[in-house]
């Protein structure tokens, strides 16, 4: 199991802004949140070349429920990966261990994928088309 | 439970759509058996140690056949796995099952066992659940949750190291287990320190004679160990990351006066979601055992030798001597084939022609290395058919005279998986002292336990052994100096147990 690139990914906070030249929405449902345990941190990857190194979108969650929906609006159409940790610490960090290996929750965009390890852009890519979409990422 | 009686109980094994052939083959015998109440075949003694396995064992007060030696008192730990099925789903590898953790306190002249499953975060999903929800090492679940991490998959069913009131259950890829000693009780997840949460605290702990406890960790494909010095009651000294080739599955280990030792086999990691963890792992044909000395010092590596290819669990003792270092190791069949032969026994399959035959390359030998030329090189020890090397943990990282392992006899058949017999390698007098237990057993690791006071090799040798024709357990106490004249006292439980893997005997303030 490799989580070592985990950490880029979920940390990664570089803002790349979107072009508006379509009007998509990706709605992500978050579930299985520990409630009260810190932001939630989103990253949104828009490539394979870009994933877990440079995110397009990133937002911040409050865990005030065990499930939550965000909206991300405006996105072109495309593909797309989520991956997201909850930042219990409040160190703005993914906490990992000697192995790299996370200590704080996490999750990604795997629809269901089965995935041994840290995920690869295959196991969480999906599509945004025109008319927007709906993801459930279950927290780790 | 009467053999009769767990033919019956063969609605644990799932007659239903959801189960692979294999295990399908394995229950019609079954039935077949119980209409005709025809002996066990031996194929299927191994397997039927893991049906009509209660969720556990309350207190159980048995008499020993002859009181026990006044010195030898105390409790003897076990883990091993129990739970190879759940609802409809099944595992397939002995090393799958969710672990049960059983204790023995010897005293006098009886014993009384309890075991306990560990409830690790996934036995209790699954416990509501009513079925698997992960894979398994060796069981691929074509629906399987994801494994984010390696914890996902703890099933905590290898050893235990027990620390004053608590025991650890240990497994090899996650993090150790605390239970409450004297009831077994499951308290929690063990975490020695932020650094290392979640990194695997391996199955084969070994304690020093200056009070040191080591072990290590790893992560399959991460190409690096992370050492724990701790204290004996297990307080976290120090941890260090190396970086080692080899890490994708390291069973155990050695500790000399100033070396940690670890013997890495060339086995490779290739992560993929369709098969299981075992599936994983290959064998590079053409890669080396890499053998790395660790300074205890400073916990760097300090040598490095290489060997021809074999495969091993695990170690008995090693020292050193002089200029050289010893290292006992107990050869395995090659990996695949004992994979195989696991599975085959798990689902109570004749064992291949072929599985048989690489039984033989199961034996002892003796690795040394000579640190002044950074060589290496391997003479055999006098031991076949053999694995579960025990000896005097005293002597621990010192030489030791005597190194005790469980052997198959010739005559036992060769459908049964496992080994019948206690044997005892005595260095000054190059000799093997055997004991048998009938063809109808499977033995399980006998345990040294030391004579206060005594010379080294003095002492007792206690262990259970699985009795398949008539469905009970037994565990037996011997003078390890006198190995061939059998037990000098015997305890049979009113019931049978799952065959498992590793124990700890601590003996009584
Ligand atoms: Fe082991």
């Amino acid at each position: 199991m490799k989580h070592l690139t985990l950490k880029a990914a979920l940390t990664c906070s570089t803002l790349v802004f979107a072009s508006i030249s379509s009007a998509a929405t990706l709605t992500l449902n978050l579930e299985n949140i520990q409630v009260n345990n810190g932001e939630i941190r989103i990253a949104v990857f828009n490539s394979a070349q870009t994933f877990t190194k440079k995110a397009s979108h990133v937002m911040g969650v409050a865990s005030l429920k065990e499930s939550v929906s965000v909206t991300f609006d405006n996105i072109p159409v495309g593909e797309y990966a989520v991956m997201l940790f909850q930042d219990a610490n409040g160190n703005e960090d993914l906490d990992t261990n000697l192995l790299g290996i996370p200590n704080e929750p996490w999750g990604a965009s795997l629809n269901g994928t089965r995935v041994f390890g840290a995920p690869k852009w295959a196991d969480v890519m999906f599509e945004v088309p025109e008319d927007g979409t709906q993801i459930t990422v279950s927290m780790n | 439970m009467n053999r009769r009686q767990l033919l019956k109980s063969l609605g644990l094994l799932g007659l239903n759509a959801g189960i692979a052939s294999n295990t399908a083959a394995f229950a019609s015998e079954l039935v077949k058996l119980s209409k005709t109440n025809a002996p066990l075949s031996p194929e299927l003694a191994f397997s039927s140690s893991f049906l009509s396995i209660p969720e556990s064992y309350e207190p159980t007060r048995v008499k020993f056949d002859r009181a026990l030696p006044s010195d030898l008192r105390g409790t003897l730990f076990r883990n091993g796995p129990a739970k190879m099925q759940r609802g409809d789903t099944q595992y397939h590898h002995w090393f799958d099952g969710d672990g049960m953790v059983h204790s023995f306190d010897l005293h006098g002249s009886e014993l009384v066992h309890r075991a306990k499953m560990v409830q690790t975060t996934k036995l209790i999903e699954e416990k509501s659940a009513g079925r698997f929800l992960r894979d398994g090492f060796g069981t691929h679940l074509s629906d399987a949750l994801p494994v984010l991490k390696p914890d996902d998959l703890n099933v905590a069913n290898i050893s235990v190291l027990p620390l004053g009131e608590e025991v650890l259950a240990l497994w090899e890829a996650g993090s150790a287990w605390r239970l409450d000693a004297k009831t077994l009780d499951t308290l929690g997840r063990k975490v020695f320190s932020p650094e290392t949460d979640g990194v695997s605290f391996s199955a084969h702990p070994r304690m020093d004679p200056d009070g040191h406890l080591w072990n290590f960790g790893y992560l399959s494909g991460a190409g690096k160990l992370v050492i724990y010095d701790m204290s004996a009651t297990g307080e976290l000294n120090r941890t260090q990351v190396i970086d080692a080739t080899h890490t994708n599955m390291v069973h155990d280990f050695a500790v000399t006066e100033r070396f940690i030792v670890f013997v890495l086999m060339p086995i490779t990691f290739e992560g993929r979601h369709d098969v299981s963890f075992a599936d994983m792992l290959g064998w590079d044909e053409d890669g080396s055992v890499e053998i790395l000395l660790v300074d205890k010092a400073t916990l760097n590596v300090q040598h490095r030798f290489e060997l021809p290819p074999f495969f091993a669990f695990h170690f008995g003792n090693a020292w050193e001597d002089g200029k050289q270092l010893r290292i006992e190791v107990a050869t395995s069949e090659p990996w695949k084939e004992f994979n195989t032969s696991v599975k085959n026994a798990v689902a109570g399959k004749l064992p291949t022609r072929a599985e048989i035959e690489s039984r033989d390359l199961a034996k002892a030998q003796e690795i040394i290395l000579d640190l002044d030329t950074k060589t290496a090189r391997s003479e055999t020890l006098p031991f076949s058919r053999a694995e579960f090397p025990s000896f005097d943990p005293r002597f621990a990282g010192y030489r030791t005279q005597s190194l005790s392992m469980l052997t198959r006899t010739q005559d036992l058949p060769d459908a049964v998986f496992g080994f019948n017999q206690i044997s005892r390698f005595d260095r000054k007098q190059d000799s093997v002292a055997n004991w048998t237990y009938g063809n109808n057993f499977i033995a399980e690791e006998h345990v040294f336990v030391p004579k206060t006071g005594a010379k080294e090799g003095s002492g007792w040798l206690v262990g259970t052994a699985f009795d398949w024709e008539n469905s009970k357990t037994t565990l037996s106490v011997f003078n390890a100096e006198a190995v061939q004249d059998g037990p000098i006292s015997t305890c049979n439980l009113p019931y049978h147990l799952p065959l498992g893997f590793h124990g700890k005997f601590v003996k009584a303030a």
